[in-house]
Formats: C-alpha cells, structure tokens, sequence
C-alpha cells in the first residue's frame, strides 16, 4: 500500500481555483444569449387555482413568455424514480394542471432578458385559489400503510421487510421498549441556492445545474420531457454545499428547460434564499416508531 | 425590485428639491445613502420608490469632538463613528452599540442617519406574502397580533402594531440626550432624538417627525460627565450579527460609590427607543447595591405589555438594565 | 400556528386574519377566494410594468474601467457576475446576511448585494479576481489551500476579500477578535477553525520578525 498520497496531508486539487474565484458554479457559465427566468409560487398549501392572470406580466418590460398551467407545453413526465426518491408518490407535474399541492408550488415560469426584469414581472402575476384543506401537522396525516404497495406509478413494491419472528420476540420479551420519535423538517440551505441554465439545440439538452447527481438529472429531465437521456447532458463540475439537496432533479430544472424550449434562448433560473424554504424538501417531518424485545440484562 | 430611476444630484439643495416634491413615507421618491437597509426593502418588494435620490457625497461626514459636546455628520459611517478615539474614550457607549450592530462589512458602508431610519426586522412587515401588516398596508391588520412575535416590543405597542425599533445607535443616543439637525429646501431645525421616533398608535406607517424633503444632516450630542462611564449592553441568541432581543444603553455620572444621575434607555423592547425616566430617578443617589438596582429596575416595567412570545423580555429587561449599570459602574 | 376556524373541518394554516375572513366569505359562498395578492393596493408603475432607462456607468473594478448600461436596479453583484462576467464574488443570500459577496470598495469591506452599481461609479472596488498578481497567490489565498479553510468554496472569495480588509483594519490579533470581526461571512460547510488559522497565518507573514 503505497503512502505517497493516503495519510499525507495533501492540499485540495481544486484549491487555487476556489481561492482565486475561478471554481465555476452553476449560475456561474457563461452561456450565450442566456435570458433570465423567475417561478412564481402559490400562497395557498392545497386547493386549485381558479384563476391566473399574467397580462401584466407578459406586457412588462424585457419579458419575452410567461408560461402557466394554461400555456405550458404538455410534458411526456414517464415514470421515473431513483433510489434517493421515495417509494411512494409521484413528483410534481409542473405548470400541468391547476392542482396545487403545497404552500409554494410554481404556478408561473416568468423568462426575460434581464434578471431584474424577471424578477419584477414575477410579481405581476395574480392568482386566485379554491382553497382546501392543508394538513400540515404529522399527526393529523393519514400514514401510509404497508398494504399500499401500489406505487402512483403502478410499480409493485414489498410491503415490508421481515427477519425471522419479531411477534413471538415481543411476546417472550421480560423488557419491551417502544420508542416513537418525530424529526421535524429540515432545510440544508446550503450557501449557494439551486440553480440551473439550459440551453437546447433541437432534441438535445444541456443544463448547467447544482446536483450532485448528474445522471439521476439526465435521466429525470429525459423522462420528463421524453427525450432519450444521452440527448440530455449535465455539467456541475462544482457545487457550493448542498448536504443531499442536490440528489434529486426538483421542480426548476424541468421549468429552466421548460423555459429554454419557449423561449428559444437558453434560460438561467436562480432561486432567491427565499425560496429555498419551499422550492425543494431536504428533510420532510417524518416520525417513526419502534419496539424491541429485550432480557432484563438489556440484551 | 420595482422599476425606479436614480437620480445623483451633485449637491444638496437639488436633492432636498426633488425629495420635497413628494408626501410622506414610502412615496415615490425616497433617498439613499449607504443603501445596506434600503435595498434590502426593495429585494423584497417591501418598499417600491420610483425614483432614489442618493445622498453620496452631498451630506457632512465629519466627527467633532467640541466643547459643547460630539457632532456627527449624518453621512459619516458607523465604522468611523465607532472607531473614532473621541467617541471611544468619552462616549464609549455609542462605539459598544455601533460595534455590536450588523457586520463589518455592513458598518462600512451604512450612514448613522440612514441608522437612525432603519425599518423594523418584524418578519410580517418584511414579508409581503403576509397581507396584515398595518405599518406596510395601512388599515390591513397585524400579524405578529396573535402571531409569532418572540421578537416584538412590550413598550409603546398598540392594537395596530407591536413592532420593535431595531437601532442600537438610537438607544445609545437617547440615552445621551442626543438630538438632530434635520435640514428641509426651507431650512433647519434641531430636535430631540427621544422625539424623532413616533409611537405607533394609529399611525404606525409614519415612523418620525421627519417631514417630506427633510432628510437628517447631523447627530449632537452634548457633552456630559456620564458619557465616559457608560456601557451598551446588547441580549441576542447568537454572539454577533444579529438585532438585540433586549438591549440597554447606560451612563453614569457617579460620586464616590453612589449613582448621582444615570441615564438609561432601552432597545429591542419598544416601539421607539425606549428612556427608563422613573428608574433614573430611583437610581439617583443609589450605591450599586444589587438589591437597589434591581427595585429601580423593576420601574421599566411599568406599563408593559408582553404578547405571548415575548413576555420574557419584561423580566429580561430589568436583568439588563442592573447588569448594564453594574458594567458601567465598573468602568474606571 | 393553526387553528380551527369557526366553521368546524376546515384548516387555517396561517394566522392571517384578512385571510381567515376570506375564506369564511369563500366557503360560505361557495366560490374562490382572492389570494397570492402579493400587490395589494393601486400601484402606478405595477400597471405600466415600465422598466426604466437604463444608465450609462463606468465601473473600475481591479483596475480596469468597463462601460455598462444598466437597470438602475442592478446591484453591484449582479453587475459583476451577470453583465462583467466576474463570478468570483458569490451570491448566497441577496440580502446581506451571508457576506459570500464581499468586495473591497474604496479599500474597505462591503457587501456588494447591498450595493448599486449605479452608486458605485467612481469607487475604486477590488474582487478576488483581482487579488492574485498573475502566478502569485496573495499570501492569504496560499494560507487558506495551506489551512484547508474551505470544503465547498463558495463563501472562500467572500471570507478571503473579508479577511484581506480584517487584517489590513488590525482586527486580527487573536481568534476571539478574528471571530468577532470576520462573524459577517458565513461558512455553511463549517470551516470556521481552519479559516480563523489561516488569517492568523496571514498576519504572521505580514508582521516582521522581531530580533533578526
């Protein structure tokens, strides 16, 4: 086993281009002829939205689309899960339909030619819901059960796992021990916000995006547009921290796309830190419960 | 942010003139000096001006130690102030409340009289998907009534608004009886900084005196034996870079052992900066005895109205205040 | 936060209470009800959504003079990353709380996402992309590879401009006083301890050995 390089203290190879500002991160490539686009979120956690007015927005200054559930070209959205996505569910159809499924879904896609003007569009946009019930409280929400093995996209998954005879355990056990813990959400707000500039040349695809996954967003993009996933290249040669919120293509990279393809420009998304609160769910609240059949000795 | 033009007027008089044309708070033409709280408003849609007037260049800078007392031009920064050796030495509790607020970075570039202007960190007023906000949207509600409001005042509130004063400067400055040279296209006047900052009440969108045009050209504050044994004693969750839970500002002019006058005002717990007039009182011929600063301390809650999440401050206030006089007291 | 309303099964997920009347109104009547206003009341500019002309500026920036027309609007961030194509200094907030965007203006530490760009004209500001000199690493920037101060390294332009200014200020005289006056950059990966070590490698190179 050589020592030349294991248990040296060895300096970062990416070192004097982090320090000297030369580490490109995603909103960081300069793409040619890139216009700027910015989401607009609902207000409401659950409900439809009645109505979506974006004349203003469409009339303001710079602003070359807006894109809603009305406008929006129909994405293919195959099914697609990795295994960092959960087993059951379906991702988010953006700008699909007028469902809207939590507080701080896009609802509008704004694109213009300057960031600023994107921006401000953005808030131009007027929407009025039919509100529905939102649980938000855990123990409020109906539990997914192991006899629903049926994924939203018709995989079958096994109900559960099983090792021997838990139940007989427990029924000889002189100490049982039943734990049951709540882990509240949590966001990783990693210091660079998620980004993503895509830009098309007919069926092919190139996103400069913050992932840490390139693959898994090559092949969601492609199930989401229908495209082959070699027709879909990522690049993210550096991320600025993200602590597991990049292993999964959230909603702004399909709209960044989505954007490109209308606007016929490649289209650079930035999220503010604002957003990050709602545009992606790192750590939802999750409880889990336990029981364990133990000897007096604690083994 | 909304669509705004920036004028650079090349001097003051054509900077009050435009400002002049327009009314009150949040109309179309506002100032800008260091930029650090007022760009921030227009990120996040908080405010929207049509039109900026910068200030750069056109307002006195300088820092006068005098006879009569400290005159502070209205442009110079909080870094200067803060390091400048005649504050430090004579008027140490403005460097403490300077040094303990924002950034480095922040106090190099944010003027004292943009300071003293600061809008309040409330979460609801900073926040326009919260349509209840009755200092941004007047007559809309207010939502830290019965909402999250661990960061909201118990002094001075009303059913209006219960937003607190975020200046550190500002309650340093109240308690040394600052006041202010306001300049307007009409003219100057001075007033007191304890009268600069209005009560909510109804009002609460109209947050100073400052009438439309005037924009604050100097801070004076007079001379005073106190001022060196002073001391700003600021309560937060984290150790830097973040807005007082419950502050402090005190002076003493002391003989011997004994309190001949103390000048104290609060922060973080009133709509305004807050001055304790009745624990001064007591505290005039007091020794530093716990006890005794804790009965005049005890005076500051009077009145008093806690909101659910920050009723603590009540308690917490006092504690601040006896642990402040003490500090000051300390000071050789 | 939540709390039933007076009409039995539904849920008010905020305690807004213009909203909360609302949807009493809503359900009652059985139609939507007016959200996501994030306007409300008359706004002139909102209806033109006019954006204004834009201004002919010269910003100097690491010695070089660049002519832009720009949105008023634009901050300095957004005029060196989006228009000069300067992507050293980082946007990690927008609003001044991270310091990833720390530029020297004038020689003194600013946060540039609070700037204009527009009040920026004639200032003198530097970026990391102009800390180097060619090859040569400024002493800092070696400290910081030496030091392993950075995981991610997208605070490391804002933390090393920062820490230039805190040392040429003397506030680097100790890790409890770099702490303290280097607290405006934050460091999400946590590298605290490495970058305070390598300011202080910093200042030793600067200060002169005593005693030959």
């Amino acid at each position: 086993m050589t020592t030349a390089v294991i248990g040296q203290p060895i300096s970062r190879v990416d070192g004097r281009q982090k320090v000297t500002g030369r580490a490109t991160y995603a909103a960081e490539f300069d793409v040619p002829g890139v216009a700027y686009a910015a989401i607009v979120r609902s207000t409401v956690a659950n409900g439809r939205i009645a109505s979506i007015d974006s004349v203003l927005a469409e009339r303001a200054s710079g602003v070359l689309a807006v894109l809603t559930h009305r406008n929006a070209p129909r994405l293919a959205y195959r099914s697609h899960k990795a295994l960092v996505d959960p087993e059951f569910g379906e991702r988010l159809h953006v700008l699909q339909d007028d469902r809207v499924s939590h507080q701080g879904q896009p609802i509008a896609l704004v694109i213009a030619a300057t960031l600023e003007q994107a921006q401000y569009a953005a808030t131009l946009v007027r929407a009025t819901y039919g509100m529905e019930q939102a649980v938000t409280d855990i123990a409020r929400a109906e539990p997914v059960r192991p006899g629903h093995n049926q994924t939203d996209q018709g995989e079958r998954r096994p109900s559960e796992g099983r090792r021997g005879d838990p139940e007989a355990a427990l029924a000889a056990a002189e100490v049982k021990v039943y734990q049951s813990y709540v882990i509240p959400r949590e966001n990783h707000n990693p210091i660079e916000m998620h980004a993503t500039i895509a830009a098309w040349d007919g069926d092919r695809l190139t996103l400069w995006d913050k992932t840490q996954w390139v693959h898994n967003v090559a092949d969601e993009i492609a199930a989401v547009f229908g495209i082959p996933p070699e027709n879909v290249r990522v690049i993210s040669p550096f991320v600025g921290g993200a602590f597991g919120s990049g292993l999964r293509a959230w909603p702004h990279v399909t709209l960044a796309a989505l954007g490109a393809r209308v606007a016929g420009r490649p289209v650079k998304l930035m999220l503010s830190r604002r957003e990050m609160s709602t545009a992606l769910v790192t750590g939802p609240t999750r409880s889990s419960a336990s029981r364990s059949a133990h000897r007096a000795t604690g083994a | 942010m909304h669509p705004f033009a920036v004028e650079r007027p090349r001097d003051l008089d054509a900077a009050l003139a435009l400002r002049a044309q327009a009314g009150r708070n949040d109309t179309p033409t506002e100032y800008i000096a260091g930029g650090t709280d007022m760009v921030q408003l227009l990120q996040e849609h908080v405010r929207r001006p049509e039109r900026l007037v910068s200030l750069a260049g056109l307002l006195d800078n300088r820092i006068e130690l005098g006879p009569l007392g400290l005159r502070i031009g209205a442009a110079a920064t909080m870094a200067d102030v803060a390091a400048h050796p005649a504050v430090v030495e004579q008027f140490p509790v403005i460097s403490e409340a300077l040094l303990n607020s924002a950034s480095p970075q922040v106090r190099n570039q944010a003027t004292m009289g943009g300071n003293l202007l600061q809008r309040t960190r409330c979460p609801y007023f900073r926040d326009i998907g919260y349509s209840a906000c009755n200092k941004r949207v007047p007559g809309s509600g207010c939502s830290a009534i019965g909402g999250e409001n661990r960061w909201h005042a118990v002094l001075g509130t009303s059913d209006n608004c219960i937003a607190a004063n975020p200046s550190d400067l500002a309650v340093a400055l109240v308690a040394l009886d600052a006041a202010l040279e306001v300049r307007s296209a009409g003219g100057q006047r001075s007033l007191s900084l304890i009268d600069f900052h209005r009560l909510p009440g109804d009002t609460p969108h109209i947050e100073t005196v400052l009438e439309a045009g005037e924009v604050i050209a100097a801070i004076t504050v007079p001379a005073n034996p106190a001022a060196r044994r002073s001391h700003y004693l600021k309560v937060r969750g984290r150790a830097s870079f973040e807005f007082a839970i419950v502050s402090a500002a005190v002076a003493l002019d002391m003989e011997g052992a004994r309190i001949r006058q103390a000048y104290i005002a609060l922060g973080g717990v009133g709509t305004k900066p807050w001055r304790v007039p009745k624990v001064e009182a007591a505290l005039a011929g007091a020794s530093l005895d716990p006890a005794a600063l804790r009965q005049a301390a005890a005076l500051a809650a009077e009145g008093a109205q806690g909101r659910g999440h920050n009723n603590f401050k009540i308690e917490l206030m006092q504690r601040a205040i006896v642990r402040a006089v003490e500090n000051a007291g300390a000071r050789a | 936060m939540e709390e039933p309303s007076s009409l039995g099964s539904l849920w008010i997920t905020d305690s807004d209470m213009t909203r909360r009347e609302l949807l009493e109104v809503a359900v009652v009547t059985g139609g939507a009800f007016v959200g996501g206003q994030l306007m409300p009341g008359p706004e002139a500019s909102a209806q033109t959504g006019a954006s204004p002309a834009p201004l002919d500026l010269i910003l100097r920036v690491n010695g070089t003079e660049h002519r832009l027309m720009l949105d008023p609007r634009t901050t300095l961030l957004d005029a060196l990353r989006e228009h000069l194509h300067l992507t050293g200094s980082k946007k990690g907030c927008g609003l001044g709380q991270c310091g990833a965007c720390t530029v020297l203006m004038d020689g003194k530490r600013v946060k540039s996402c609070l700037s204009l760009a527009a009040l920026a004209e004639g200032r003198e500001i530097a970026t990391i992309e102009g800390l180097a000199q060619g090859d040569q690493l400024h002493p800092l920037q070696s400290a910081f590879i030496e030091r392993d101060a950075f995981q991610c390294g997208y605070c490391t332009p804002g933390q090393i401009m920062a820490g230039v200014a805190c040392i040429a200020e003397g506030h680097a005289g100790s890790p409890e006083e770099i702490r303290e006056w280097m607290s405006g950059n934050l460091c999400r990966c946590g590298a605290y301890d490495h970058i305070v070590a390598a300011i202080q490698d910093a200042v030793r190179l600067a200060r002169p050995v005593r005693g030959g």
